[in-house]
């Protein structure tokens, strides 16, 4: 398929999620996509967005958004970040002993220098 | 009652006050025990250490009172090794750094000014016994160097300070020789629980290191010289 037509995403084999391209774009449905779309008998969710989309429109549910563990945040700006976030969540990091191994060296001496040691 | 007027009697007959010089100076060697409050470096900071307290000493004439001045100085190290959940300076200590090695050291030093209130003093018996109240200007410092945490070698040394004019409360006694030499046994109280220092070495930090002293006692021995 060329890069105006429909543009069709499986996830899990259960579910699609579609898009269509702008009005004036020429929408072509092949044959055995139609083919497909009878055997699952699923609803179709169709989006019509004024600009053309790259990504697919859904994501798998399952997807975390944000990992809880996630340690990027460690960095020399929470030196100067006194938010009460940022300090909860730089000593849940500190006290959580499965982050030692998560944490890189720069990490570990940016977090002993939050604490003053 | 009458018996002890007696012995009374018998005893000024043969003993005369020594006449005290006007001026004396002498030093102290001190053993000074200064303990802190939990978790603000009961457990980083030797709670004995060794001082040294140069002094002279003016006595008022025709009176049982001394001006003294004198510089104290006392100073102490000591190597502790810390593991999460134990507090280092007021900070609780993070698993992911423990165990955290210190070095740290304290020195106290400063001027000290008292009015002493001595006992009479008789050629027969040498002993004489003083007591006195003073002020202290007194400066602490702490340092906490970080020797080790979790893998790492540490480079960080942390200095709290703290600067305050101190109660000093002094008991002793002098010890005669001669005229002019004595030796001395000293007890000081000082109120160094006023002494709250906190991290002054321009650190970046979230939490600040502090230091909590309680009052302390200087035991000490010293030599005087009169003249």
């Amino acid at each position: 398929m060329d890069d105006d037509s429909l543009n069709i995403s499986y996830f899990n084999n259960q579910s699609l999620a579609v898009s269509i391209f702008p009005e004036e774009s020429q929408i072509t449905i092949e044959s055995h996509l139609i083919e497909n779309l009878q055997k699952t008998q699923q609803e179709l969710t169709i989006l019509a967005t004024k600009s053309v989309q790259t990504e697919p429109v859904f994501a798998p549910a399952n997807t975390p958004i944000e990992k809880k563990d996630d340690t990027s945040f460690i960095n020399p700006s929470i030196l100067t970040q006194y938010d009460a976030t940022t300090v909860q969540k730089v000593q849940e990091i500190a006290n959580n002993p499965a982050s030692s191994t998560k944490l890189s060296n720069e990490q570990k001496q940016i977090i002993a220098q939050f604490y003053g040691i | 009652m009458k018996l002890i007027i007696v012995l009374l009697s018998a005893l000024a007959s043969t003993t005369t006050i020594a006449k005290e010089l006007p001026f004396y100076f002498g030093a102290d060697g001190q053993y000074c025990k200064m303990c802190f409050k939990q978790n603000y470096g009961d457990n980083l900071y030797n709670k004995k250490s060794l001082g040294l307290n140069p002094f002279f000493g003016i006595n008022i004439k025709d009176s049982p009172f001394a001006v003294e001045v004198g510089y104290q100085y006392c100073d102490s190290s000591r190597t502790s090794t810390l593991t999460a959940n134990e507090y280092a300076s007021g900070v609780q200590v993070p698993q992911t750094l423990e165990p955290i090695t210190f070095r740290s050291s304290l020195k106290l030093k400063g001027p000290h000014v008292s009015l002493l209130l001595l006992a009479p003093r008789y050629d027969a018996y040498p002993l004489q016994f003083f007591g006195g109240i003073g002020i202290s200007h007194t400066k602490a410092t702490f340092e906490r160097a970080t020797m080790q945490f979790n893998s790492f070698v540490g480079k960080t040394n942390r200095k709290m300070e703290a600067s305050r004019s101190l109660r000093r409360l002094t008991l002793g006694a002098n010890y005669f020789f001669t005229k002019e030499f004595a030796i001395r046994a000293t007890l000081v109280l000082v109120n160094t629980e006023k002494l709250h220092a906190f991290a002054s070495d321009g650190i970046q930090s979230h939490f600040i290191p502090e230091v909590r002293p309680q009052n302390s006692v200087y035991y000490g021995v010293g030599l005087r010289w009169g003249f």
